[in-house]
This record gives structure tokens, C-alpha cells and sequence, in this order.
């Protein structure tokens, strides 16, 4: 009596599973689609690379470590970008610091770069476009 | 493109297809075992391919022309099986799964099963799928640590060895190599870098793990186990997505599942010669180490239990015997990660950080994380137990469901189902590593040098994970009998 009662029990919690499963499987595509609708596009790391193409291929073959600077706050995704854009410029290494020969300038902002960089002192300064710039010393 | 794609891919497969079925133990039904076999050769060939691949790294002079050489390297190792392979002539079956006429009602159940799983499975397929054209390189950690280490082993020629520069673009240095180096040894072979790579490797090892699942318990149980473990391993959303993301949890918990499976083959065949399967069990153990750090603590819970269980129950002689055929697997995979460990990467931060040490390459991030309070203060601190408990509990709770987890239900099955006699020891062997894994982990939050409530939010569920399809897999082994191969 005690094995038929154990055995129904499994067998009904089998079932409860498989049900719980197929409710699980269908919201999950629910979720993904809406997740899926609200996305961004391009997403975040398509968005760096297509920035940073025309400054990976000036530096293409390169092998030194790249300064970065940026005017992004943290509130910004300071980290998160930096990230991105040592991922798009992998194998290059890139410290945050502009004590390098060459550093690589993130700006979010729309201004003409003289505006930006009325006096680029030590550096000689070329406009990739959309905000990235590559900042070589005069010396390197 | 495509075709070069699917021949770095087949190449994979056919090394741990053949490697597997060598080392499969030659009295052991090898055609009944054909499924599980299938299922066990994308991951472990990948995990064969990529020590492959960092050996060549570091022992070869790389230039663009020279990866010829791996790729002759790679073909000679997979003629060589194949010869190996097909000389070695099949011996008749000494074991074989149980086949008994099925009821009606029995068929009627495995055809509900069955379509269940396909319903589930196409489901798991299409929130993969949508998870990846949402964000096609991966999650945080897939761009940060994982794909960016593969570009720097697919892009870095004679200088690779700068991915493991302590710098703040470069978090977690010392992290193993196996999910980078698989995606960078297709891309190689590619010649080109697309995002389809990263996403295949990750679908892949994702559904290879619902696959070893169900073959396993299908193989040692019966068909309707395999299916249930499929349907019960797919309905969570963290399972399917944490795959999507690219994340090394799920090919960690791909080798832990494929050790603890290893382990229940060679516990559940009688009689000689199956020492096969522990030198897989420590092959995958190994792969374990060489996939994340996580790893390394399963190695040595493996071997522990192992060695304290056996002396328990049977001679010392037979323990040490089974401990060196684990130890033949497990070495030279050991050997990758000491090299890779010791030689090319720098320590690990939570070793070096201190009350003044800002955890360099992730400094811009975890600074505002970090927890001032020292190791011995932590220890001694009983509430950080209680904090660490609960969350760990509440998280096993509500795991894989929306509002009510999977785990509630599991654990009824257990106590409906109880623990068959002759699953003993596979409970014994999988439940105590399994425990002792989450010991592990548990430790690990009570020491962490970052505030807990932050490390325990980011990390939590992904460990859970690794262990999650290796519990399944345990569980349903417990409630089943090969016995009576017509129950669930």
C-alpha cells in the first residue's frame, strides 16, 4: 500500500515537473522576445567597434601599450567602455594614463576637435571621427 | 568560411569521439553507449583541442603561415585514434542495459515525455537564439574576460602573452584557458573573427550538457529518466541564458557533470577492466581545472572523496589502484594548468589583495566593492555564516523558477521516490562531492575580500550552475533503479 502510494506520488510529481517545465520553457521565450524588442541597436560592443574601426586600423600591427583618456564619468559607463574599447583594440594593451607614447581619446561630446583641444601641447592630434581620437607625442 | 568553420568543429568532435571511445572500456556495450558517446565528444575533443592549441602557443614560433602546424599536428593526433580505433577489434558485450517489453501505458508515457522534451528543448532553442542576437559577443564577463582573452590568443602572433598583463583593461589574468583558446582556435582557423564563433561554442556546450544528461541516465537508467532530466535541466531560464552569454559556469559545469557520470559508469559496472572510465572521469576533472579556477577545488574534492569513500568500503590496494587510473587522466591536463599557472599567468587577486591593495585590473570597478575587514576578522564574524546561509538557501529555493524554483519540487520527487539500494553508492560518491563543493563555495563568500552582500549577488547563481545539471544528474541516478527499468 505504502510502495503504490510512493510510486503514485512520483509518478504525479513526474507530471508536475513536465508541466512546470513546458510553463518555464514558454515564459522564458516570452521574456527573451521582449528583452529581444527593447534591445539597442547596435548593441553596446558593435557600437565601440564601428566608433574605434578606422582607429584600430591606423594602429594595426602595433605592439606598444596605448594611453586612454576619456571625459566620461562613471555615471557613464566609464568602466564598462573602457572594457569595450580594450576588446575592440585587443592585442593592444590599453592603461588608463596619458603618460604613453600614444593615447587613445574617448569624447562624448559633438564639438569640432579645435574646440575640444584649442592647445594639444606635446601631442599631434588625429581625428578618427565620432569622438575618437588618436593623440601621438610629438617625440614618438 | 563556413566549411573551414565546420572542419575545426568536426576535427573537435572526431578527437573526443575517438579519444572517449578508446579509452571506453572495450567490454562495455560500446554500441548501447553510441548516444552517450556522441554527446561526450564536442566537449571533451574542445578540451583536448585547446590544450593543443596553448602548447602550440607557447612551445612554437608562431607567424600566420606557421599554424599549418597545428593544424598538421591536430590531423596526425586524430589519423593516429582513428587507426588506433579501427584495430582494435570490438569484443562482445559483457553488460548491456536492461531491455524489457514495454506496456502500453509505459510507451504511452515515453511518447509524452518525448514530446515534452522537444517542446522544452525548442524553447531553450529560441530564447538562445534571441539571447544572442540581442547581444551576439556576450555578457559582461564574456567581453571582459573570456572572448577578450580569445582575441589576444587569435590576433597576438609572437606576443599573446600580453593578455595576461596586469593592467585595468584586463580583469582576472590568471583565468584558465579552455573557453578562450576554443574560440580562438576557430577563429585561427577561420582566418577571420566572427561573433557566430563564441555563440556556436557556447550553444554547444549548453546543449552537449542537456545531451550527456539525458544519454547518461538514459544509459544507466532507463529512456524516461534521460527525458525527464532533459525537460527538468531545460526549464531554467539562468540555465539557457547564463549559456547565451558566453560564460565559463555551464563548460565548468559540462566537465563536473562528465566526471560525476564517469564516476556512476564505473561504479555501476560489475566486475574488471573498467578503469576506462575513471581515467575519464579524471580527463574531465582535469578539463574542469583548465576551465576555471572553481576547478581546481573539484580536483582535489574528487580525489578526496574518492580515496576516503574507498578506503571505507573496500582494500586499500583496489582504492590506490582506482586513485592512479583517475591520476593517469588528470595529470597531463594538470601539467597544462601548472604550466599555465606558474609560467605565463600572474597570481590570482583575491591571494594578493590587502587593507592598501586596490585590485589593479579591476580596480575602476570592484573599489567601491572592497571590504576593509581582515580574513581573521571574517572567520570569526558569525553573521557573515548566517548572511551567506540564508542567501545560499533562498537562491536553492527559487532556483531556475520565476516565483517558485525547481528545487521544492526535487526535493519531494526524492522523498516520494527514496533512494534506490542500488544507487547507494553513485549518491554516496556524486552527493558528497557535490556537498563539499558548496562547502567550498561557502568558504570562499565568508573569506571574499569584496563586501559580501555585492559578491553573493554577482556570483551566486552562476556557481549554483556549475553544480546544477551535476545534482540533477544524482538525484534522478538516487530515485531510479536499473533494476526496474520500467519506473520513472
Amino acid at each position: 500500500m505504502v510502495k503504490t502510494l510512493r510510486n503514485l506520488g512520483k509518478q504525479s510529481l513526474a507530471g508536475i515537473l513536465v508541466v512546470y517545465a513546458l510553463y518555464h520553457g514558454i515564459i522564458s521565450v516570452k521574456s527573451a522576445m521582449h528583452e529581444y524588442r527593447e534591445r539597442t541597436i547596435p548593441d553596446s560592443v558593435t557600437a565601440v567597434e564601428q566608433r574605434f574601426r578606422p582607429l584600430a586600423l591606423q594602429i594595426s600591427g602595433q605592439r606598444y601599450r596605448l594611453g586612454y583618456v576619456t571625459n566620461m564619468n562613471e555615471s557613464m559607463d566609464w568602466p564598462g567602455e573602457f572594457l569595450r574599447i580594450q576588446y575592440t583594440l585587443a592585442p593592444l594593451v590599453i592603461e588608463d594614463s596619458m603618460n604613453a607614447p600614444v593615447v587613445v581619446a574617448n569624447i562624448k561630446d559633438s564639438r569640432p576637435v579645435r574646440a575640444l583641444i584649442p592647445d594639444p601641447g606635446p601631442f599631434t592630434v588625429v581625428d578618427c571621427g565620432n569622438g575618437v581620437l588618436l593623440l601621438s607625442r610629438k617625440s614618438h | 568560411m563556413i566549411l573551414r568553420f565546420l572542419v575545426a568543429l568536426l576535427i573537435s568532435f572526431l578527437l573526443g569521439f575517438l579519444s572517449t571511445s578508446l579509452i571506453w572500456p572495450r567490454s562495455h556495450c560500446k554500441r548501447a553507449s553510441l548516444t552517450l558517446r556522441v554527446s561526450l565528444a564536442f566537449g571533451l575533443g574542445a578540451g583536448i583541442s585547446s590544450c593543443l592549441l596553448f602548447a602550440w602557443l607557447c612551445f612554437a614560433r608562431e607567424s600566420s603561415a606557421s599554424f599549418m602546424t597545428f593544424v598538421a599536428t591536430e590531423l596526425f593526433i586524430l589519423i593516429g585514434l582513428a587507426v588506433l580505433h579501427f584495430s582494435l577489434k570490438e569484443p562482445q558485450a559483457s553488460f548491456a542495459p536492461v531491455v524489457v517489453g514495454q506496456s502500453d501505458s509505459c510507451k504511452l508515457v515515453s511518447r509524452l515525455l518525448l514530446a515534452s522534451l522537444a517542446v522544452v528543448t525548442l524553447c531553450a532553442g529560441l530564447t538562445f537564439l534571441l539571447i544572442s542576437l540581442r547581444s551576439p559577443h556576450g555578457e559582461f564577463d564574456a567581453v571582459s574576460i573570456w572572448n577578450m582573452r580569445a582575441r589576444f590568443l587569435a590576433r597576438g602572433m609572437d606576443h599573446w602573452q600580453d593578455a595576461f598583463a596586469e593592467s585595468p583593461s584586463l580583469p582576472h589574468p590568471d583565468y584558465p584557458l579552455l573557453l578562450p583558446s576554443t574560440v580562438a582556435r576557430i577563429w585561427k582557423y577561420m582566418g577571420r573573427e566572427p561573433v557566430l564563433v563564441p555563440i556556436a561554442v557556447a550553444f554547444l556546450f549548453t546543449f552537449s550538457t542537456v545531451a550527456v544528461l539525458a544519454s547518461s541516465l538514459a544509459f544507466l537508467r532507463n529512456k524516461r529518466v534521460g527525458y525527464l532530466a532533459g525537460i527538468i535541466i531545460l526549464s531554467s531560464y539562468a540555465f539557457i541564458a547564463v549559456g547565451a552569454w558566453q560564460y565559463a559556469d555551464l563548460v565548468i559545469g559540462f566537465f563536473m557533470l562528465c566526471t560525476l557520470v564517469f564516476l556512476g559508469l564505473y561504479d555501476s559496472a560489475a566486475g574488471q577492466g573498467q578503469a576506462g572510465y575513471l581515467v575519464l572521469a579524471g580527463i574531465s576533472a582535469g578539463l574542469c581545472s583548465w576551465t576555471k579556477n572553481e576547478g581546481l577545488l573539484f580536483v582535489l574534492v574528487v580525489l578526496a572523496v574518492r580515496l576516503l569513500l574507498g578506503i571505507n568500503v573496500k582494500a586499500v590496494r583496489l582504492t590506490i589502484r582506482e586513485a592512479s587510473a583517475i591520476l593517469a587522466g588528470l595529470l597531463p591536463i594538470l601539467a597544462v594548468v601548472a604550466f599555465f599557472k606558474t609560467r605565463i599567468a600572474p597570481g590570482n587577486y583575491y591571494l594578493n589583495i590587502g587593507a592598501d591593495y586596490a585590485p589593479g585590473p579591476m580596480q575602476h570597478i570592484l573599489q567601491h566593492f572592497l571590504d576593509p575587514e581582515t580574513t581573521a576578522h571574517k572567520v570569526v564574524n558569525l553573521s557573515r555564516y548566517w548572511f551567506t546561509a540564508k542567501a545560499m538557501a533562498v537562491e536553492i529555493f527559487r532556483f531556475g523558477g520565476r516565483t517558485l524554483g525547481v528545487t521544492p519540487l526535487l526535493g519531494l520527487y526524492l522523498i516520494c521516490a527514496g533512494v534506490k539500494k542500488d544507487s547507494l553508492r553513485i549518491v554516496w560518491t556524486g552527493g558528497t562531492i557535490l556537498a563539499a563543493m558548496l562547502a567550498g563555495y561557502f568558504f570562499v563568500y565568508i573569506t571574499t575580500p569584496f563586501d559580501l552582500a555585492f559578491h553573493l549577488e554577482s556570483s551566486l547563481t552562476r556557481l549554483l550552475l556549475q553544480l546544477w545539471p551535476s545534482a540533477i544528474f544524482v538525484l534522478l541516478m538516487a530515485t531510479s533503479s536499473a533494476s526496474e527499468p520500467l519506473c520513472l
